[in-house]
């Protein structure tokens, strides 16, 4: 079994963030690395599993989907500046972290099946997320700022596109991988996943090439 | 594969297909919104820029008006009183001493000039007809004559052909500048230096002065001379740099785009 165009994508993106973070000493970049660097490891050690029929396979998936999630609610909380909408972020983490305690114990269990409840519950809070920072763009102060510009609308319209796209997908995903389907659902399921991890790396990528160069600044006004 | 598992899997990628096309409407949305408010404000500032501007021209044309008024008044009015007093003077005679009488005979003939000279900074049409470079000249020729300054005056051939307007508001600047130099500076070399090229005349007055912080232009509000002449810059779309060092002196640069009149 081949590497997935995803983990192409994710090692790409790594070594773009990894580039600009020497040239610009960006805090954006600063976040991506380590997290990018564990997308990386876990994507490895998920397709090296799932050829040596590696035992704890889901169970590294179950627990990595939370961390991305958080990881996106914590950008969202650095780059939303309504309080209000800080403050649903802060409450949405704790709430996030309870249900993935509860599903894993009591309903879909930590290595038994993709915890796609879960995805789909983070799925929907990082479209709400996005449609925050959407909302907070076309307010009045925000005119000014041309937004194809900006490092975190790239990050915010990947995310968006991936998650919406892959809310049928993975609240199917048991349909899809069932036995009956085996072939064709694996297929398409593996085929929009990966054209939506294309487009939410590439986004990725935009956002790191556009992000500020920080190492300017403390020489700067001299 | 059975027919029905086949139409839902279609259904799937189609449904999958739909949610990203939404995704993508929702920021097409947001960009043509931004882009539509952008645009507004822009629209927006550009009345207030064109209001601004009409208003200052309108205050601009008043104030010429009124210095017009007072010019006339001057050379027909108090100037020629002064003339008959002058005259007067003379047939007093005995009654005066002839030291006080060539010191008031004196008095009386600067007072005259002076007056003069004025009712001719104030008048539009002495501008008009000798034009801003000898307008210049000779403002800075009655300021050598005081004995108080040194001047030195060069302006490059093509300068004439700016606009007459414009020429007015920026003789009226360079009067204010001058001014500001007589009352602030303690100066005693004033320097105006034209150079014309083809896509800006710069115009730099210099002087020798004490200097002030420039900074302080942008803190506290500017004066009302250094107002006006950012004022007038504003209405023929000039822009005004201001370089100053203590104790070294003040260079006020004026950017103008020339306008080619028709000839």
């Amino acid at each position: 079994m081949e590497l997935t165009v995803t983990f192409g994508f994710e090692i790409i993106s790594l070594l773009i963030a990894l580039f600009f973070y020497i040239q610009k000493r960006n805090k954006i970049l600063k976040y991506f690395i380590p997290f990018l660097f564990l997308t990386v490891i876990v994507e490895f050690t998920g397709w090296w599993w799932t050829v040596h029929n590696g035992p704890w396979k889901f169970a590294m998936y179950n627990i990595f989907t939370p961390v991305e999630f958080l990881f996106y609610a914590f950008l969202f909380y650095i780059h939303l500046n309504k309080p209000i909408f800080k403050k649903i972020i802060l409450f949405f983490s704790p709430v996030f972290i309870l249900c993935t305690v509860l599903n894993m114990l009591w309903i879909q269990g930590i290595n038994n099946t993709f915890n796609n409840y879960i995805f789909l519950l983070g799925s929907f809070c990082v479209v709400v997320f996005c449609c925050l920072y959407f909302y907070e763009s076309v307010l009045p102060d925000k005119i000014d700022l041309q937004l194809s510009l900006q490092p975190f609308f790239w990050i915010c319209s990947g995310l968006l596109i991936n998650y919406l796209g892959s809310v049928i997908i993975n609240a199917l995903f048991e349909y899809l991988t069932s036995n009956d389907l085996q072939s064709e659902g694996r297929r398409i399921y593996i085929t929009i996943n990966n054209s939506l991890n294309v487009i939410l790396y590439s986004s990725f990528c935009i956002a790191f090439y556009l992000c500020p160069n920080h190492k300017k600044i403390s020489s700067s006004q001299l | 594969m059975p027919k029905p598992q086949e139409d839902i899997l279609i259904s799937i990628v189609v449904a999958s297909i739909f949610f990203i096309l939404i995704g993508s409407f929702l920021l097409l949305v947001v960009f043509i919104f931004l882009r539509r408010q952008r645009k507004n404000k822009e629209e927006k500032e550009e009345m207030k820029n064109r209001f601004e501007q009409t208003l200052l021209k309108t205050q601009l044309e008043i104030q010429e008006q009124a210095f017009a008024y007072i010019s006339q008044e001057i050379h027909d009015n108090i100037g020629q009183i002064l003339s008959l007093v002058r005259l007067n003077l003379n047939t007093f005679g005995a009654v005066v001493s002839d030291e006080k009488m060539e010191q008031t005979d004196e008095l009386l003939g600067k007072a005259i000039k002076d007056l003069r000279d004025l009712s001719h900074n104030l008048q539009n049409n002495r501008i008009y007809d000798i034009g801003i470079v000898e307008s210049i000249r000779q403002l800075l020729l009655s300021l050598k004559k005081t004995g108080k300054y040194t001047t030195s005056f060069q302006a490059s051939d093509h300068f004439h052909l700016l606009d007459p307007n414009t020429d007015i508001i920026l003789y009226r600047m360079i009067q204010e500048i001058v001014n500001n130099i007589i009352k602030h500076a303690s100066a005693t070399n004033i320097e105006i230096e034209i150079k014309s090229e083809a896509e800006v005349t710069t115009i730099r007055i210099s002087d020798n002065g004490i200097g002030f912080d420039t900074a302080l232009l942008q803190r506290a509000r500017a004066g009302i001379g250094l107002q006006n002449i950012i004022n007038r810059a504003k209405t023929i779309e000039a822009g005004v740099d201001v370089k100053s060092e203590q104790g070294k002196g003040t260079t006020i640069t004026l950017y103008i785009k020339p306008k080619l009149t028709s000839l």
